[in-house]
């Protein structure tokens, strides 16, 4: 009978020192898929669809990133430019099907492409992989993006703009030359430029609602910060029919030019 | 493929232990246990810069000349005193797990924008603190907060600030590593460093390289050296019961 207890407490000695050592050496919280099947097939079209860029442990060194003039995500860090979350927070499992499902094209010629053509379940069981690796334990909270007031102010656009000192990255015309721009550098301390507001597509789409995410929440990974608090909802709002505004015009133009 | 296993069977086994051990999320990573110390030694001392200084860096100030001046700035600074005295240095306690309650000075890390430099340069804080951000420029600074994990770095958090008098408190969530680097995209010449612990048993030298540390539980230690530019040194020391250990440290380039 002592023998036992002797045995059992033993075990659980051992037990306690093996729950200790697990956790010292994982100090970060321990993302575990609900859905280990979804994880399982997932793992499977990562590497098929994914790993050449983002590499096998998703660190982003894939065979192919060498090739590419921004690197792929690091998507072991937890750190997504495209989120409806705020800045430092996880992004929902939402915003990272999305990207997914859209890809990621910025005017300076990120080449994520659209994953589209894989079904919804195949495109769910990647995110899963994307929060596996990040450790992502939870979702950040979601922003509520106020209803799109029905009149335009250009006006206090163009004053927002001015004010919240977008130009100086951006440019005073919004094509990406602000004095700031010739300094920046992402995550990586790698080059990066402030993308032109007036042309091309936005890398976080072109979607009213979306613009106005990408200011309340800034990209992070990027240099663009949040603006949350640095103007009412309205005038981020007059902010982005401003530049939607304005890269509609520079589009027309160049348009009538050819 | 070796280390993809080897994730996968950490993840498996980490499950496990949850499942196991019935823990929560937010438990993980025992939290530092603060009450008193019994017998409490004391680490005083000074931190030194010796060999050869590395090259400077040196960023030229290229706009907003009417707030930051002009010239040309270093950075991340090597500011050594007399007999090689370092200041903006760490002196910390790799990992203690139970010892005295944390200062309420260390527990609210402030940094102002002012002229377009950080202030402070380097200081400590708990991990998780809630950093409090002041700039005092009537132009855009921009606090944008990375921690390091090795070679990498991830952001914390990147907040705008346009105006003068604009105030924000925003979480250190560490997760892996210890140093937080702060940077401005804005002006691309300023730069800031946190020392992020779990415990109290962190101090930044001063312009004399001074560091005193004190009701720190007796025993074994691992002591580490940091500065922003010099980077990790260790050492192991031996605290006896109410020892005062008075150490002379010294980091290299």
């Amino acid at each position: 009978m002592k023998l036992a207890s002797l045995l059992f407490t033993g075990l659980a000695l051992i037990f306690a020192a093996l729950v200790q050592f697990a956790l010292t050496k994982h100090a970060v919280a321990q993302y575990v898929s609900p859905d280990p099947q979804a994880l399982a097939h997932g793992q499977e079209l990562y590497a098929r669809e994914c790993s050449a860029c983002h590499g096998a442990e998703g660190e982003g060194d894939g065979p192919g990133a060498k090739y590419l003039s921004q690197r792929p995500r690091n998507l072991t860090l937890g750190v997504f430019k495209i989120r409806s979350t705020p800045t430092g927070e996880f992004p929902t499992a939402q915003d990272l099907f999305d990207s997914i499902t859209h890809g990621l094209a910025g005017s300076n010629g990120a080449q994520m492409p659209s994953f589209a053509s894989l079904s919804e379940a195949d495109r769910w069981a990647l995110v899963e992989v994307v929060r596996t690796f990040a450790w992502m334990d939870k979702e950040g909270a979601p922003v509520t993006v106020p209803p799109r007031p029905e009149t335009v102010n250009l006006e206090l656009g163009r004053q927002v703009y001015e004010r919240l000192q977008c130009a100086a990255c951006h440019g005073d015309e919004g094509d990406g030359d602000g004095a700031s721009s010739l300094t920046l550098k992402d995550d990586d301390r790698r080059r990066i430029f402030a993308a032109s507001l007036v042309s091309g597509s936005y890398k976080g789409g072109d979607a009213p609602e979306e613009v106005w995410t990408r200011f309340y929440t800034g990209l992070d990974g990027s240099p663009m910060p949040s603006y949350a608090g640095r103007a009412s909802h309205e005038e981020l709002w007059a902010l982005t029919e401003y530049l939607l505004t304005l890269r509609a015009e520079a589009g027309a133009s160049q348009e009538e030019k050819q | 493929m070796i280390k993809s296993i080897s994730r996968r069977r950490a993840l498996v086994a980490g499950g496990a232990t949850l499942a196991l051990g019935g823990i929560g999320w937010s438990q993980i990573g025992r939290a530092y246990a603060q009450g008193d110390v019994k017998d409490g030694g004391r680490l005083k001392g000074v931190l030194r810069f010796t060999g050869a200084a590395p090259a400077e860096d040196s960023v030229s100030i290229s706009k907003d000349s009417h707030i930051c001046g002009v010239g040309e700035v270093n950075p991340n600074p090597l500011t050594i005193g007399a007999d090689g005295a370092l200041k903006d240095g760490v002196v910390a306690l790799r990992k203690v797990e139970a010892g005295k309650p944390w200062p309420a000075a260390m527990t609210q890390p402030k940094i102002d924008q002012k002229r377009c430099l950080f202030e402070p340069f380097v200081q400590v804080a708990p991990k998780g603190a809630e950093l409090t951000i002041v700039n005092h420029d009537p132009l855009l600074h921009n606090i944008h907060t990375y921690e390091q994990i090795g070679r990498a770095r991830r952001t914390l958090f990147n907040i705008a600030q346009p105006m003068a008098g604009q105030t924000d408190i925003a979480p250190l969530k560490v997760r892996r590593g210890f140093v937080v680097e702060i940077d401005c995209d804005a002006h691309n010449w300023m730069s800031a460093w946190i020392y992020t612990a779990d415990h109290p048993y962190v101090a930044a030298t001063d312009a004399d390289g001074l560091f005193d540390i004190t009701d720190v539980p007796p025993g074994n230690h691992e002591l580490v050296m940091w500065h922003p530019i010099l980077g990790e040194v260790t050492r192991e020391i031996t605290l006896a019961a109410g020892e005062t250990l008075d150490l002379s440290l010294d980091m290299k380039a």
